[in-house]
């Protein structure tokens, strides 16, 4: 009889959909029966478990004060920690206020700014805590995050691709945009694992999962600006869910098209 | 008159009918008809209906890192290669090997039991024809052999078109494995350049191809017809847009693993996998396991890599190649060098995709070039 896996399900500054993502896939986490036992998930149930866990899915950025400390609790309590989506990989959209002064924004969207308490940074879950892994998206993939767990429950490394989402895009058969429709697009940066949803409709890629494994900012900057991209727009295509990736940043901080 | 001398059997005429009777003959004997339309704004391979899905008066014009469809002329093959290869219908790009069952409380082995379709294949280039001769040393002439490739191969039936003008990327010339078609076909075609009506000379090679040709109209083909298909690809070979010099190329890559130029190109590369996905003999595959756990079975398949990915020189410890410049270096060394040692064979056929479709237009021939050629920098 193997004992079944605590697992917990803990959100920090995020929209949630991440969690939605994992309640479209309890179908077949219940599958697993007595494999799992869900002790905490507050968007599934009020009921909860006491820890330790075996396994804690973090979502959301570290954004106030209390969240330090939260955090903190949750990796005392967590054998293992995985961290979902990109406003806990990345800090997510809300980081936008890393780089302006965050009391600025506070000011200017409450009505009662006294009543915010706000860190001057939205972090990701890996700059307070040290974290197992990592699954990126804006949203997550739900089948990734079915083989994450997977992966988790039965001691295996999980295959998550880390190269960029032109390997998927081709894969589908979408022919490239950039060269069949000079359409701006982040994939060749950006880490597979959408499946390359955008391209197919003709879009470029949002960067929504992130940076690939070694991205060359540089190479596809100076090509965007070749498509006719103003510096500004550039720096606004990183500016976006994984703006505090550190190469989305710096490329967004530093890029320059001598427009 | 000599030029109007008959030229046997292995030759007939057709006119722009005889390809909708081509595909429909196709059709009737169950060919599921793979040849080049145009959607999303490219000329690429799909399943046919009918001719007047076939790219009629359409050209396309290709720069390192762009492509584009335009109106002109009044032919159906009148293009260069689009971003797909026959390579996806041969090596699919995601192959369920074996199911393993372990509900029954020991393992259960179960093969895959894949369909292969019966393709026919129309107005395959020379260059990609080359290209399936190439994948047959990887996957027939190997270690192992592929038995999905091999019956695909063997389903399937080829129709090749000469091509009839030169696209700015095409290098085949330099490679020998265009712009005529010398065999692997069953039927090859020339749209034929001239004042008159609309014809296309066909050329048999294969019993297969020849009772096809019988069931559709064709003419008496003469000797100045095939003398002008001569014409037209000796013009096209000497209209290539570009020129990969191949004499010393194996040796020169291989003793220049030290040179400036492969940091220089690493700056450019995005080290996305472009220029290996759209190769029609980049090979390289991955293995997964595809766990459903709740109901305890496995899948095991075989799925397109990239020796650009991290992944895969992954070992204990970490990845081998983790330089841009290890990875770059590495997929135009094998081409264009190992390649030869590992398959007696270049694995360039010159079709130009790898430029057209690198979203930053890194051209291999320009690459190759300055790869131990210092004044080639200058």
């Amino acid at each position: 009889m193997v004992m079944p896996k605590k697992i917990a399900v803990w959100k920090f500054a995020s929209c949630d959909g991440c969690q939605l993502t994992l309640i479209d896939c309890l179908e077949e986490l219940m599958a697993l029966g007595d494999r799992i036992q869900i002790a905490e998930f507050r968007e599934v149930s009020r009921a909860s478990v006491e820890g330790p866990f075996d396994l804690s899915i973090v979502e959301g950025s570290v954004s106030v004060p209390e969240d330090v400390h939260r955090i903190r609790r949750v990796r005392e309590n967590s054998q293992y920690l995985l961290t979902i989506g990109a406003c806990a990989t990345s800090g997510g959209i809300q980081a936008l206020r890393n780089i302006q002064a965050a009391d600025e924004f506070v000011s200017a969207v409450y009505a009662h700014p006294d009543y915010i308490d706000t860190l001057a940074t939205s972090d990701p879950i890996a700059s307070h805590v040290a974290v197992d892994f990592e699954l990126r998206g804006c949203p997550i993939n739900r089948s990734q995050l079915l083989e994450v767990i997977n992966a988790y429950l039965f001691d295996r490394k999980p295959q998550i691709a880390t190269y960029s989402v032109c390997m998927e895009c081709k894969r589908r058969g979408t022919p490239c945009i950039m060269v069949s429709r000079q359409t701006p697009c982040l994939g060749p940066v950006t880490q597979a694992g959408c499946g390359a949803i955008c391209p197919a409709y003709g879009r470029g890629c949002y960067g929504c999962f992130g940076p690939m494994e070694t991205p060359n900012m540089q190479a596809l900057t100076a090509q965007l600006a070749s498509l006719g991209e103003t510096e500004e727009q550039i720096r606004r295509s990183l500016r976006t869910f994984n703006t505090n990736a550190p190469p989305f940043h710096e490329a967004a901080e530093y890029v320059d098209t001598d427009d | 008159m000599s030029g109007n001398r008959q030229i046997g059997e292995q030759y007939r005429l057709m006119k722009r009918s005889g390809l909708d009777d081509l595909i429909k003959v196709l059709r009737v004997l169950d060919y599921r008809v793979i040849g080049p339309t145009e959607s999303n704004g490219v000329i690429e391979f799909a399943e046919l209906g009918d001719a007047s899905e076939l790219p009629w008066g359409l050209r396309d014009e290709q720069k390192p890192g762009s492509y584009s469809v335009s109106k002109g002329g009044d032919r159906a093959f009148e293009f260069s290669n689009g971003p797909t290869s026959l390579k996806r219908y041969f090596h699919p790009t995601e192959r369920h090997l074996w199911t393993v069952d372990a509900s029954g409380g020991q393992l259960q082995f179960e093969e895959a039991r894949v369909q292969v379709p019966k393709y026919a294949f129309l107005g395959i280039r020379p260059c990609d024809l080359a290209s399936l001769d190439i994948l047959d040393q990887v996957f027939l002439n190997g270690v192992e052999t592929n038995r999905y490739y091999e019956s695909c191969r063997q389903n399937s039936l080829y129709v090749a078109v000469n091509c009839s003008s030169a696209g700015d990327l095409c290098f085949c010339a330099s490679m020998e494995t265009g712009p005529t078609a010398r065999s692997g076909f069953d039927i090859s075609l020339t749209e034929l350049r001239s004042s008159d009506a609309y014809r296309v000379l066909i050329e048999i090679e294969t019993d297969r191809g020849r009772s096809i040709v019988n069931q559709i109209d064709t003419s008496e083909a003469h000797e100045n017809d095939l003398s002008l298909a001569r014409e037209q690809s000796d013009g096209v070979a000497r209209s290539m847009g570009r020129t990969l010099h191949t004499w010393g190329l194996r040796e020169r890559l291989q003793e220049n693993a030290d040179d400036p130029a492969w940091a220089d190109v690493a700056e450019r590369c995005l080290t996305c996998g472009n220029c290996t996905m759209v190769c029609p003999t980049c090979f390289c595959t991955t293995v997964e396991d595809r766990a459903s756990s709740h109901d305890q079975k496995y899948e095991r398949w075989n799925t397109w890599d990239s020796c650009f990915s991290l992944d895969f020189t992954f070992v204990s410890g970490g990845a081998l190649r983790q330089s841009s410049k290890s990875r770059y270096r590495q997929w135009l060394t094998h081409k264009l060098s190992t390649w030869v040692d590992q398959f007696g064979v270049s694995g360039c056929v010159g079709c130009g995709r790898c430029i057209a479709w690198c979203p930053v237009g890194i051209d291999i021939t320009e690459e190759a070039a300055r790869i131990g050629e210092p004044q080639a920098r200058a």
